[in-house]
Parts: C-alpha cells; structure tokens; sequence
C-alpha cells in the first residue's frame, strides 16, 4: 500500500446517500406476499435443478487489476532455477575472499551499464554471483504491468517504496530505487546523457567508500538490512518487480548518493551488506543457516520493507565504521501517522464487529444507526451512540459491547466518528 | 422459534427438508436480496422477479452449500448472477438515470435530516440523480462491488465470499470505484466536501 494513501471521499451529502440506499418501501402484506409466492414456486423445484453457472463467480476481473496483483510475487518463493534473494546473499556471504570481491565489483559495474544502456530487461547476474552460489540460474524480474494513465497509477494502492522526500535529481532517484532505472522517455534522453558523467562519479566515489568500509572491517556483523521509505508521492513509485530486484553491491552502492535520510539510511545498510560480502572466510563456515524474510508492513501509512537475516552464529560483531557513519546521519522520521484513519481502515475496524452488532438485533426487520467515535491516541473506541429508538432495548448494550471492540490504528486527529447501520442479520 | 435461528441452522433444516425453514429464511433476506438486485437492475419489476428466482434457485442448490461461507454471501452470489444475467440479456441499454428511477425515489423518501426543506429536496434530488448516473456509469464490476459494500454494508470479507475474490480486490474495486464517481460527481457539479487523495 501506498502510504499516506486516503480513500477517495465524495462529498458528505452524497457518501450519506449512497451508504444505506434503502429499496422503495413495502409494506408488510406486500412483502408476505412475495414471500408466498417464493414459498410456492419452491414447493415445485426439485433439489439439484440450479445450474452450477448460478453459483460460480460472478464477475470478470477488471483490466487493471491484473498489474495490483505483482505485488504479491515478492512474498512468492522464485520459480525454481532462478536466484532467490536469499541465494544471492549467501553467494556473497560463502564464497571465498575473491570471489566476494569479484561480487562486489561486477555488481558496480552491472548497475554502471543499466544506468547507461536504457533497455528495460535485467541485465544477468554477475558471472561470480552465479558461480558463487554453484547455481546456473538467472535472475528473472517480475513483468511490470502494462504501462496506465498517470492518474490510474496514482490512485492504486499498491506496495512501495520510495524515498522520502520528492528526490530532486534522477541519480538520488534511481539510488533510492536501488534498481536499474528505466528506461527513459525521448524527451528525457539529453538529460540523461548529461548525468551520465555525474552518476559516474558517484558510483566511483561510492565504490571508494565500499572498499573503504570492506577492509576496516574484520569480521561479519549483524547483517539486518532495513529499507525504510515513506512514499510522499504516487508518481514516484518503484513498480514491484524493482522492489523484487536482485540487491546487487552495486545498486547498494549507487544509494549512497541518495539525499534523503531514509535512502542514506539505505545507502549504509547496504554498504554494510556490501562490506559483508568482502570479508574474510577464513573461520566462516561454507553452509551458514541464513534466511531473508521480506516483511510488508502496509497497515499504518509508511510503506517498509525489512530484509533481515537471521544468523546461527552467536558471536556477531559489529562494524565500528559503519555504526559512527550511521550515527552521523539524521534518523529517519518515525512512522507518520495518518491525519485520519482512511475508509478502508474503518471498514476493516468494524466489519468483524459489526458482524456481533447485527447478530444482536437478529430477526428484527430494521436496525438501529450508531455512531461509533474513535480516540485518535490509542485507536480504541471512545463512544457509541445508537438511535434513540434503541433506547432502553435489549439489543442496546449488546450492540454497543459489539461496537466498543472496534480498533484503529492510532491516527493523527483527537478523534474520529463513523456512522454504521445495524443491519439485522 | 425460526426467527431465532441462525442462517445456518435453518439451511440445514431446509436441507433436511423442513421448507418452514427457508421460509423464514427467505422472509429474513428477501429486503436485503431485492434491494441489491434493485440497485444493480435499476428496475423494480425485474429486481423483484430476479429476487424470487434467487430464493428458488438457492433452494434447488441447498444440496450444493458446502458451508464454508455464509448462506447469505451465497445467496447474494445467485443474485448477483441472475441480476448480471439479466442484465445483458437486455436487448436495449439504459440511456440514463430518468427521475421515476426507483432509487431515487427510495431514497428521498427515507426521513433524513434536513428533508423538510424543499430547496434541499431539490439538491438531494439532483444529487441523487448525479450520483446514480455515476453509479451506473461504472463497470459491472467496479458497480457490483461498490453497491454491496456501500449501499449494502458487507464488509471485505463477505463481498470476497460473494464474488469469489480476495479482500485486497475489492479494496481496490471500492477504491477505483469511489475514485471515478468522485470524479463524475465533480464534473456535475457536486464535487464540493469530498476528501482528495494525498
């Protein structure tokens, strides 16, 4: 999900129209009669007359919604014979001395050309890469969505994860990525071309400090890779197969000339990784029980993605340089927390209870409107107000105990209210 | 009392043969089912036939409810099924929302504050008017899974049993979809007091 990402409100008159359209009324004869007739027409049908196409899904899917199910693939195990995210790290972490080091710099230069060959396909894996990990796949990407209106994008609520702030130059933009670029449209081409020299440069001075970091430091530490982006804009987010790209040195590399503090945050992480790869072998063991879990944590408004290995060997040390580096840089911001919760979370906040709620005035032929309001510090519900004509009624306390179970995520405002319909069940 | 019994309880009864039991099950959705068939046909005499056929079809299947979702998710699903069916089984499509729409009448009928005032009456008519053009505009897709959530008030989880998709399809179908009715409302002139999109 995007972050930040609000549900499209249309004016209060209308969501009041629209949200418990009521059919034209009847009366009660009326509907005893419809019910009769229903009741004769059944007295005729036989069990098993229904056609299965009567009960199979009803709808077709929508064109675009073909392109929000990528994101899906990055929790998805890779296909067999392609390199998994966990392989690569292992390649790099297993290897001997040179072949680390061949990693490293094959990755450098890999990204270098993605910068300057505008094709959309990956490049292959770094030769060491493959015989690193003794396997002879390849690294496959996601296929990206076919491309869609500027607007239709914006509006998807998909995975992301993008720096920051609104980055200003291509390179810091592509460096929060940490994925090759894509590729660019005509008019950007001259552009393009007149920061090739400069990304140069910044990938020269980032693989200095790659090596720099990789021989000061003796010993593997903690490898926790953490990517932490706040998503300000739609239009600057990374389609998921960039997310699920392969995190070669070199793309670790090229984050360093990221201007934000989360993607500097990243630009070390990786560097860290990076420096990792390089390390001496000599007491590593060749088969480390290593696993990287790619986390999405969509529900609060922040898009984060953690990569995390999780290490069988008790003595880890940490990498002293690396640490007084990130300690220079200004922490990332903390979790922004939403003005107010989003529609679609207070949907997800009631729906289960609400389920209780109509269960109390089962069997009724209306139900009761409640206004449930929500404390913005804990996200707990503050107050239920039901109609007055539930006043003094069983279901009353019922249907308010039902409702007081509802949970927000904690959100900006000091409160928020949403009205709900108890609709017998 | 079979009023008191749950959705399930009286399926199974019905299964075993008791058509008491659907009886009661049909007169306890029988609004529900003819309201959303209403909003999907937009046509109170077909809205009430696909309403009936849905009750008889469901009890032809009641040998085929397997229980994992809820008998009146499945329920809908015949609905839905035979509302769609019928709807392009239409020979002529529908012009446009014309003021006898039954919706509209539904809904300036219910008391709601402020429907006293004549000039609100006529806002509310006109907004009403807009609003189901915007409905109607959408397609079958976006409109069937807005109606369910929006107007009939199922949650994620149950318009996922409905129509046999994930939760995640249907926030985003209800998101799209209250996007582009957002956007019709505007260009009618009734896009003041939504909340945008940041």
């Amino acid at each position: 999900m995007t972050s930040n990402h609000r549900e499209p409100r249309l004016p209060k008159r209308a969501e009041e129209l629209l949200e418990g359209w009521p059919a034209p009324p009847r009366s009660a004869l009326e509907w005893e009669e419809s019910a009769s007739n229903i009741m004769a027409r059944i007295r005729d049908t036989s069990p098993g007359s229904t056609p299965d196409e009567l009960l199979a899904d009803p709808l077709p899917e929508e064109p675009e919604e073909k392109g929000r199910e990528a994101p899906r693939a990055m929790e998805s195990v890779p296909p067999a014979g392609e390199l998994s995210l966990a392989e690569i790290a292992r390649a790099a972490l297993a290897g001997p001395e040179a072949a680390r080091r061949e990693v490293a710099r094959d990755g450098l230069i890999a990204a270098e050309l993605g910068r300057k060959n505008p094709q959309r396909e990956a490049p292959p894996a770094p030769p060491a890469v493959r015989d690193a990990a003794g396997l002879q796949g390849r690294i496959v990407r996601v296929p990206e969505p076919a491309p869609k209106p500027q607007d239709e994008r914006r509006e998807k609520p998909e995975l992301v994860a993008v720096p920051a702030e609104p980055a200003p130059a291509p390179v810091s933009e592509a460096a929060a990525r940490s994925e090759f670029p894509a590729p660019p449209s005509r008019e950007r081409e001259p552009r393009r071309l007149g920061l090739a020299a400069f990304g140069g440069a910044v990938l020269a001075v980032a693989a200095i400090a790659a090596l720099y970091v990789s021989f000061t430091q003796q010993e593997a530490p903690e490898a926790r890779l953490t990517a932490s982006a706040e998503t300000p804009a739609p239009e600057q987010a990374v389609a998921p197969s960039q997310v699920n790209a392969a995190p070669s040195a070199a793309a670790t590399a090229v984050a360093s000339a990221a201007p934000s503090p989360p993607a500097k945050q990243l630009a070390l992480d990786d560097l860290a990784l990076a420096s990792k790869s390089r390390v001496s072998s000599g007491n590593a063991p060749k088969e480390k029980s290593l696993s990287f879990h790619v986390k999405k944590e969509s529900a609060s408004s922040v898009g984060k993605l953690v990569l995390e290995e999780q290490k069988d060997n008790a003595s880890e040390k940490t990498s002293a340089p690396i640490e007084q580096m990130q300690a220079q840089l200004p922490s990332p911001p903390p979790e922004a927390i939403a003005e107010r919760p989003s529609t679609g979370a207070v949907s997800a906040a009631l729906g289960p209870v609400l389920m209780s709620a109509r269960s109390c005035v089962a069997g009724q032929d209306s139900g009761p409107r409640a206004t449930v309001t929500f404390d913005g510090k804990t996200g707990r519900v503050k107050s239920v107000t039901l109609d007055a004509s539930m006043a003094g009624s069983p279901a009353e306390g019922c249907i308010r105990s039902a409702l007081m179970a509802a949970r927000l995520p904690p959100f900006a405002e000091p409160t928020f209210s949403a009205s709900v319909t108890v609709r017998p069940l | 009392m079979p009023a008191q019994k749950s959705d399930r309880d009286l399926v199974e009864a019905a299964r075993a043969g008791d058509s008491e039991a659907f009886g009661a099950f049909v007169r306890r959705h029988q609004r529900r089912v003819f309201r959303l068939s209403l909003h999907l046909l937009q046509n109170t005499a077909e809205a009430e036939d696909v309403a009936q056929e849905a009750f008889v079809r469901a009890y032809g299947a009641l040998d085929r409810f397997d229980g994992r979702s809820e008998p009146f998710t499945w329920l809908y699903r015949i609905t839905v099924n035979l509302s769609l069916n019928a709807i392009r089984s239409r020979k002529t499509r529908r012009a446009g929302t014309t003021t006898d729409d039954p919706r509209i009448e539904a809904a300036l009928v219910e008391r709601r504050p402020g429907f006293s005032d004549p000039a609100r009456q006529v806002t509310d008519r006109e907004l009403a008017l807009a609003l189901c053009d915007g409905v109607d505009a959408l397609s079958e897709t976006l409109r069937t899974t807005l109606v369910l959530v929006a107007v009939d008030g199922l949650s994620h989880a149950e318009v996922s049993q409905v129509l046999g998709c994930p939760e995640g399809t249907v926030a985003w179908r209800v998101h799209e979809a209250r996007r582009k009715l957002r956007e019709f409302l505007s260009n009618r002139g009734h896009g003041s007091d939504g909340e945008t999109d940041r």
